[in-house]
């Protein structure tokens, strides 16, 4: 038997079988990865027939990863949180037992109760002139200075009142925003005035590849049956992540995984992307 | 180019190893990442995990499912057996040397009366003095310290909740095996209930003669020392004629008028070693609990203890080895019933949940945890909360119960509330405490200990009744430990400090 020419034709038979189970779970990968077209075509349908207005393209296809995000107090080293923030400074108040801090330098004040944070800057304010526009990038730049990492944060919601900037900075996870925690800024034209609120970073992922997220056309369903008739109109769906304000005054907790649906008039709910219910 | 041909050669073998190796990976990779698998095809896999490879993975994994009789045998010990035979009287408790022994011997003895293979000749009620002055003749007193449904009482010891005895008998703390000075050859087996306050002697046919034989051994070898008394044979169970008594004993409290000796304990390994272990046993806990870990929200609070909380309860571990379990007013709690049926829902099923629970919790800690646990709680059905059971475990360390100091006072190792099958509250101090090796500590007689309690708490008409007094370890939230009195007054434990 010319056993060099039978391995061949194996070899190249076995090739074949491995390339069809190479496409197929490929194929099904993708379709893991994804919410078919056609479900979503459907839902679109459903929810416009009672009444709910949305366009195809606002349901994002990609199915978000399963996943809670570990979330870890900036704040929870004081005296770190003090360098980071003030360089150089003198300590006013330190109490252990009640978590209340009090550090001071000639730029600023930085006060720590539990886990709330109050910076004050002690310089004059340069405020806008009335036509013009804070700069977001420059506000990036000095959060960036007072230790916020750039890709972990957002700045959200904002205004310009009597002259300073005013906003909101939200935490972030890969391109994801991160809901019920965030920090109010102040910023005139040259630093950041006052910044108050609550601060968690991310540290690591925990990915749970053998349970996928309910669907998002699931959540979506499930608005026609809400008494208070509410979207008129959905305007964008996102993923994101949630961390429940009770659990502000800790050193660590997990934020989990929601849908967030804004409406025409900007409301925004957020919905448990595991079991689909709203988060109140 | 013979060279050439042999590369070739095994070019092609490594080629058609690796198509078909891949085939495989390839295959697995379909049917076996069941997210891949379209809803309502995964039962193939999980039919697999279940049937096949569930059972393999368990057999190789170190559990110890004992049953629930043996796991009462371990965790409900007699607090003491009192050996009086030929004018001389030993106490036997965890720590003697021929502890178990007795423990044995005394077991084997009525867990033969109970399966019916020793004869029961006849049976008579006796009056309480009658059973006083039992305990100076030749007999063995067997006592649990605390009262227990006889049906679990005859679980632990026979592996039988039905017996002979259980029409007679509901709620016992102990039993004597009575030798008699006569030339029959009965044994005698005394035993309280507790219910009615009937006392019941049952003369057994047995061979008296070899039971005589071995306590004599027995009496060859531990005799010596000091010999405790009853408080009945002191009379400190009475109100004195002449002059009103500050504190009363129970007639069955035996009292030493010597110091104690007992063993020094201390913490097992550091601190940072604690930690480390209490962080290891986190998996294992929230398995128990039933605690999901990837939809439950947790946190760590500034005082470093992590927090699970799920709909219905809050689990939490403190860094310094506290694990507590609550559950929401108003919800269940965690379903630890091991029946579906709730109904008549009494002490022997919420004990069986019970011991269940937190022996499937020790199988994840050191062998030997479990086996310095006792059950401290009186093990019978109440009056009032017919559904809801408070169960105590101490860690025991020759016999001496280990308490912690908490916000409520010095308190065993477990505590747990069980409701009709649910869990609703738990607490367990999961640090371990070790002998340290020849050294002891000594204990001044409980008699002066009581003289001080009388000091702080005679208010000068009631005499203080002491219906109980034991030794026990102490430790403050310092970590201090010191070996105290402690007992039963006036219906309250206390510390006799």
């Amino acid at each position: 038997m010319n056993w060099g020419r039978a391995k061949t034709i194996l070899i190249i038979m076995f090739l074949t079988v491995d390339a069809f189970l190479l496409f197929v779970l490929l194929q099904t990968r993708l379709n893991y990865e994804r919410l078919p077209k056609e479900t979503v075509q459907k839902t679109v349908q459903v929810l416009r027939d009672k009444g709910i207005d949305i366009r195809e393209e606002t349901v994002p296809l990609k199915r978000a990863k399963n996943q809670n995000i570990n979330m870890k107090n900036s704040f929870g080293n004081p005296i770190q949180a003090a360098e980071v923030f003030l360089g150089t400074y003198e300590v006013k108040l330190s109490d252990d037992e009640k978590h209340e801090y009090l550090f001071e330098n000639e730029r600023a004040t930085l006060r720590i109760k539990e886990t709330y944070v109050t910076y004050q800057n002690k310089k004059n304010y340069v405020r806008y002139e009335q036509n013009e526009k804070a700069d977001e990038k420059n506000i990036k730049k000095w959060l960036t200075e007072l230790g916020f990492k750039t890709k972990e944060f957002a700045i959200v919601k904002g205004k310009q009142r009597d002259g300073l900037f005013c906003g909101q900075v939200v935490p972030v996870y890969k391109d994801i925003k991160m809901y019920g925690i965030s920090m109010s800024i102040k910023t005139d034209k040259e630093a950041i005035v006052t910044m108050e609120g609550h601060w968690f970073s991310p540290q690591e992922a925990e990915v749970y590849e053998d349970e996928q997220l309910l669907d998002v056309t699931a959540v979506l369903a499930g608005l026609i049956h809400r008494e208070d008739r509410w979207p008129k109109t959905v305007v964008s769906i996102e993923n994101g992540f949630y961390m429940a304000g009770d659990y502000l005054d800790s050193r660590e907790f997990v934020a989990l995984p929601i849908y967030v649906i804004t409406d025409e008039r900007g409301n925004q709910k957020f919905f448990d992307a595991r079991i689909g219910h709203e988060i109140n | 180019m013979f060279k050439k041909s042999i590369v070739k050669k095994h070019l092609k073998n490594v080629m058609l190893f690796f198509s078909i190796g891949l085939m495989f990976f390839l295959v697995w990779q379909i049917w076996f990442g069941s997210y891949f698998l379209p809803g309502g095809y995964d039962y193939i896999t999980t039919s697999f995990r279940t049937h096949i490879m569930n059972p393999i993975q368990q057999w190789f994994t170190k559990e110890s499912k004992e049953g629930f009789s043996q796991n009462m045998k371990v965790l409900f010990k007699p607090e003491k057996i009192i050996l009086n035979h030929s004018g001389q009287r030993v106490v036997f408790q965890s720590g003697h040397k021929d502890y178990e022994e007795m423990r044995s011997l005394s077991n084997e003895f009525i867990s033969n009366v109970l399966l019916e293979k020793y004869t029961i000749k006849s049976k008579v009620s006796i009056s309480v003095e009658t059973y006083h002055s039992l305990l100076k003749g030749k007999t063995i007193y067997v006592d649990y310290g605390k009262e227990c449904d006889f049906r679990l009482f005859s679980l632990a010891v026979c592996d039988q909740s039905s017996s002979v005895l259980t029409e007679d008998l509901s709620v016992i703390n102990g039993y004597i095996i009575g030798l008699h000075d006569s030339v029959m050859n009965d044994v005698s087996l005394y035993i309280t209930d507790k219910k009615s306050n009937n006392i019941y002697r049952y003369v057994i046919e047995t061979e008296k003669s070899t039971l005589d034989e071995q306590l004599k051994e027995f009496l060859e070898e531990s005799a010596g020392g000091s010999i405790p008394s009853y408080s009945f044979e002191l009379n400190f169970h009475k109100e004195q004629e002449n002059s009103a008594s500050k504190v009363l004993f129970e007639p069955l409290v035996l009292l030493d008028l010597t110091t104690v000796e007992v063993p020094t304990i201390q913490l097992a390994g550091t601190e940072e070693e604690n930690r480390e272990k209490f962080d290891e046993l986190t998996d294992a806990v929230l398995e128990v609990f039933s605690v999901n870990s990837r939809t439950m929200r947790r946190y760590t609070d500034l005082e470093n203890a992590r927090v699970f909380v799920e709909n219905n309860a809050t689990l939490t571990l403190y860094p310094n080895g506290i694990l507590e379990y609550q559950a929401v007013q108003g919800s269940h709690g965690l379903d630890i019933s091991n029946s579906t049926d709730r109904t008549n829902y009494d002490v022997h099923k919420a004990t069986a949940d019970a011991v269940d629970f937190v022996t499937e919790l020790c199988n994840h800690m050191p062998n030997s945890y479990f086996k310095h646990l006792q059950i401290s709680t009186s093990l019978v059905n109440h009056t009032d909360k017919h559904n809801s059971f408070k169960l105590s475990f101490d860690y025991c360390i020759d016999g001496i119960p280990v308490r912690q100091q908490t916000e409520n006072g010095y308190c065993p190792v477990i505590e747990m509330e069980v409701r009709e099958g649910y869990l609703t509250s738990y607490r367990h101090n999961l640090k371990v405490y070790e002998k340290r090796e020849n050294e002891i500590w000594q204990l001044p007689p409980v008699i002066s200990a009581a003289d001080k309690l009388v000091n702080a708490l005679y208010d000068g008409t009631n005499a203080l009744r002491i219906e109980k007094v034991a030794v026990c370890y102490t430790v403050d939230k310092e970590g201090n430990i010191a070996p105290t009195w402690n007992g039963i007054v006036d219906g309250k434990e206390r510390l006799f400090e």
